[in-house]
């Protein structure tokens, strides 16, 4: 798991079947693989946030929590940042403008609904984060998280 | 659950992280996720190092199924099939291994409740693995 | 797959109707939260902290959750205060806006001591 591999990435891939709980099993799989690449728990703790809130929303949202429909969780590991991909299939299409939303807990408190703050958490915890939206393909989302090495001093 | 990595030592430890947190989730009492970890890693090892040589771009596939006994586990990899075993499941024991392998070959049947090895035609080499919930609980037909 | 394990208790404190919540703050964590909540509030509860116990996961559902309390804790003019958070939630607790409604503090005691000052002054 270094440069010394000769490759310059590496992919690991998950599917899950589309089944509250199973978010866990991915955020605990990103933690354990960014760990071992050198992340900052608190790094950490944001990816986990992250890939939480991805998952779930392609289990409830995405794949409107058809057990049958798988959820496919990309990693690919660079030497200086970690890609992290979450595609459902589709079942429902997420709106675009879902994505943008800025939410605001004074706007909460009035709304029956108080929920809406996983896309922004995602947006506001990783380095760069891309929604994409193909009719009968799914969703997808793509997270970037930099690993940002202290500077090597030279003497 | 289906996990892919590469053929890449190291990546065998976020398998062990990812199943143990199935396994967890799974409810399998704490000293039974102990006995998958080990299993796990060293079937992970060998398919990583003797069924696909070390070569990243090969890759390890590792299944996992549940139901109310047992949590099963397979582990796929990508190496040349042996040409004697046109697909059926062989016996762990008659394998001709490699000393080292042999050794984590032990540990795996030792800790496992079942363990069958089958050369697949698709995917390479396979080796399934059983955990029951209740290692008390005997003998599982299915 | 087992769902989200969630322990709810209630204890009083000086005053203070303090709500252990162990365990994991999700979608699953609903109605355990909703009806302590509502339990020490029928008992007239002014003050009110959430003491978090070993939470490595709380997520938007579990949020909007306590942003649902916090809407009623407004509206009954009680006090919230929540304690035991690790860094990560504290950080996220202050984005979400939900720590202008409820003060964080790091342990049950300090949260405790604070309600108490609050009380004398009042």
């Amino acid at each position: 798991m270094s440069e010394a591999d000769g490759a310059t990435e590496q992919i690991i891939e998950m599917r899950l079947p589309s089944r509250l709980g199973y978010e866990r099993i991915a955020m605990d799989t990103a933690a354990s693989l960014a760990r071992r690449m050198g992340f900052t728990p608190e790094r950490i703790d944001a990816l986990r946030t992250a890939i939480g809130e991805a998952v779930t929303n392609a289990i409830e949202h995405g794949n409107q929590a058809d057990a049958a429909m798988k959820v496919v969780v990309v990693l690919t590991i660079r030497t200086d940042e970690l890609i992290i991909s979450v595609a459902d299939q589709g079942r429902k299409v997420l709106d675009p403008a879902q994505t943008f939303l800025q939410p605001r807990i004074t706007d909460a408190f009035q709304r029956a609904d108080k929920g809406g703050w996983g896309i922004w958490l995602i947006r506001e915890l990783m380095d760069e984060v891309e929604f994409s939206f193909a009719p009968g393909s799914g969703n997808q989302v793509r997270m970037v998280v930099h690993l940002e090495r202290p500077p090597v001093i030279k003497p | 659950m289906q996990l892919i990595i590469p053929s890449v030592l190291g990546y065998e430890v976020v398998v062990r992280d990812a199943v143990a947190s199935f396994a967890q989730r799974y409810g399998l009492p704490p000293d039974r996720i102990e006995d998958v970890k080990t299993v796990l890693c060293e079937a992970c090892t060998n398919a990583i190092e003797h069924g696909n040589g070390s070569d990243p771009h090969r890759r390890v596939r590792v299944c996992c199924t549940v139901d109310e006994q047992s949590l099963v586990i397979a582990v796929c990899d990508e190496g040349e099939l042996p040409p004697t075993l046109p697909g059926k499941p062989v016996e762990w024991c008659s394998m001709p291994y490699p000393s080292r392998r042999g050794l984590g070959l032990k540990l795996i049947v030792a800790l496992s409740d079942e363990v069958s090895i089958a050369a697949d035609p698709t995917f390479g080499t396979c080796i399934r693995l059983v955990f029951y919930r209740d290692p008390r609980s005997g003998i599982h037909t299915s | 797959m087992l769902e989200d394990e969630l322990t709810v208790n209630i204890r009083h404190r000086d005053g203070v109707a303090v709500i252990d919540l162990i365990g994991d703050v999700t979608t699953f964590a609903e109605e355990k939260i909703n009806n302590a909540y509502r339990q020490v509030t029928d008992k007239g509860a002014r003050y009110i902290l959430f003491n978090f116990r070993q939470n490595d996961y709380i997520n938007s559902a579990g949020i909007a959750i306590l942003i649902g309390i916090v809407t009623e804790v407004n509206q009954n003019g009680q006090r919230l205060a929540v304690s035991g958070l690790s860094p990560h939630f504290q950080k996220i607790f202050r984005m979400v806006g939900l720590a202008q409604y409820a003060e964080i503090y790091q342990t049950e005691d300090e949260a405790i001591s604070a309600f108490k000052r609050l009380n004398t002054i009042n």
